[in-house]
């Protein structure tokens, strides 16, 4: 009697949990890409390397928010007479009632955060992403000219902190499998993922109060600057030039304005002004070595000129 | 009978609620006047976690729902157990004493030689410890003792019964204080309950990246808080 008890209770967790796994997920957030490589560790050579940027030309930049889309414990009395799929239905409208909420919170954390860099976005409005490359870069495709498995596409979404003196990009960057596939969550079409994060320097006074009053040229300059890393950091991640890199595992605090920013991963090239972090999700995440308490001591003698 | 009965679950309510409704102690900053005394010593006692880095759950009250959240959380039980040392937190042990080193010249680590709940009851307001610490001024030759207790680290999960309400975050918990042994009064008390919601999604076995994240994530706020606190 017993055992057949203890099988309906674990036939019941079997039950819910693979109907729960799904409810249990994150909501969606599109600046948010898992790494996945199956191309090896250098799939362009120098002088093959092409890159894409996504279809839309507009530049999407976005208020930084918290993402804690945890909501308040919610009570609700499931009526017991209704059979296993009645429980069931009860606990699937519980649950979609959770996931709304959640998406909502973020919705709204997102929308507050915008509201705070409003001259920002504004700004933003009479620019173009293809504005912000390089004029001399050639590794830029604007048509469909090459097989898109040969070109590394990139959807890069920038962000401001509310005080607007730091702003960074998020980078999605993909290789497709096959040339139909425009969709870079769909995990197992693309033969290479990964997210490129470049944050600037602190912004002076004197910019900040520029990027208020809805200055666009100092705002493409300083979005440019970091949509260009990521191009020079996507390149030199898809030649393999991270390859050799000692990897050796450990915590970095990245000092933002308001808030202390965690990355556990190891340093996998340093410039003069910044260093490259590949993270433990195989991100790479560019940071100026102020922001982790380099000092100029460590670096080269030409950096420490470069600095001064 | 039947009114005495009454009678008595009425007192036993009463007791109860009167448990609930008491008012938690509210935080101590730090008493730097006393640190300054001149040969003050001061025991620094380090109470590890009962339990390795895991998941928490809260929420799921009943026996079938908590099922469910452990088998949601099976995996991610198995990476923290798995990879997360003690380390970060011997690192937390390690600041606490250096920053009191910097506040007095005789800070050194102590054994407590009971556990603190088996200790004699202390009737005090708001501000004095709950046990009596003062008979451990002469027992450990100290004038202040400062004990770090972690509770609980790894990640933690709020359910309403079978439905998590978010994802697993990052986190650590535990509480910071300091008896003055003279008259048991806390010259510092500081709750630790660090939450950080992973970026992205969490469920990526079988490492985790995003919430084994946001745990360091957890334990850098830690610290800094405690840094600021001493």
């Amino acid at each position: 009697m017993v055992d057949i008890q203890n099988s309906k209770v674990f036939t019941l967790i079997v039950l819910f949990t693979g109907f729960l796994t799904g409810c249990g997920s994150t909501p969606l957030n599109d600046d948010y890409i898992r790494h996945v490589n199956n191309i090896g560790p250098s799939f362009f050579s120098t002088s093959h390397f092409a890159i894409k940027l996504q279809e839309s030309d507009n530049v999407d930049i976005r208020g930084v928010y918290v993402t804690n889309d945890t909501v308040e414990a919610s009570t609700i009395m499931y009526q017991g007479g209704a059979g296993i799929a009645g429980m069931i239905a009860q606990i699937g409208t519980h649950s979609t009632l959770i996931q709304s909420q959640r998406n909502d919170k973020l919705a709204k954390a997102q929308e507050q955060a915008n509201q705070a860099i409003a001259p920002i976005i504004e700004a933003s409005k009479t620019l173009r992403l293809t504005e912000l490359l390089d004029p001399g870069n050639a590794n830029f495709i604007s048509t469909d000219t090459r097989n898109p498995q040969q070109v590394l596409h990139i959807k890069p979404i920038f962000f401001s902190n509310p005080q607007m003196n730091k702003v960074y990009v998020k980078a999605l960057i993909w290789i497709p499998t096959d040339a139909v596939n425009k969709h870079v969550r769909k995990r197992a079409k693309n033969q290479y993922q990964n997210m490129v994060q470049v944050y600037s320097k602190p912004f002076t006074e004197a910019e900040t109060e520029l990027l208020v009053a809805g200055d666009s040229e100092l705002l493409k300059e300083k979005l440019s600057s970091l949509l260009n890393q990521v191009i020079s950091i996507a390149q030199s991640e898809l030649t393999g030039q991270y390859q050799a890199a000692s990897k050796v595992e450990k915590t970095f605090v990245i000092n933002l304005n308001d808030k202390r920013l965690v990355l556990r991963g190891a340093i996998v090239d340093q410039s003069c002004s910044m260093s490259i972090i590949q993270d433990i999700r195989h991100w790479l995440i560019a940071v100026p070595h102020q922001d982790i308490g380099l000092v100029k001591e460590k670096l080269s003698n030409d950096c420490s000129l470069a600095l001064n | 009978m039947n009114r005495i009965f009454k009678t008595f679950f009425a007192a036993v309510m009463v007791l109860v609620l009167a448990a609930c409704g008491s008012t938690p102690q509210p935080t101590v900053a730090l008493n730097t006047n006393i640190l300054a005394t001149p040969d003050l010593k001061i025991g620094f006692a380090y109470i590890p976690p009962k339990e390795g880095a895991t998941t928490h759950i809260y929420g799921a009250a009943c026996l079938l729902c908590y099922g469910v959240a452990s088998a949601l959380t099976g995996k991610l039980d198995s990476h923290l157990e798995s990879s997360i040392t003690t380390q970060e937190l011997d690192n937390i042990k390690q600041l606490v004493l250096a920053e009191y080193q910097t506040r007095a010249e005789n800070v050194t680590y102590v054994e407590l030689p009971n556990p603190i709940n088996k200790m004699k009851k202390f009737k005090g307001e708001l501000g004095f410890a709950k046990r009596d610490f003062r008979n451990l001024k002469t027992e450990l030759g100290v004038d202040v003792l400062v004990v770090l207790d972690i509770y609980q680290h790894g990640a933690h999960r709020s359910f309403s019964n079978y439905i998590p309400n978010g994802d697993p975050q990052g986190y650590l918990s535990g509480l910071l204080y300091s008896v003055d042994l003279n008259t048991n009064a806390y010259i510092q008390y500081l709750e630790i309950n660090e939450k950080i919601q992973p970026t992205g999604e969490w469920d990526e076995p079988p490492t985790f990246p995003n919430v084994t994240m946001a745990y360091y994530q957890a334990i850098e706020n830690t610290k800094q808080k405690l840094k600021n606190a001493i």
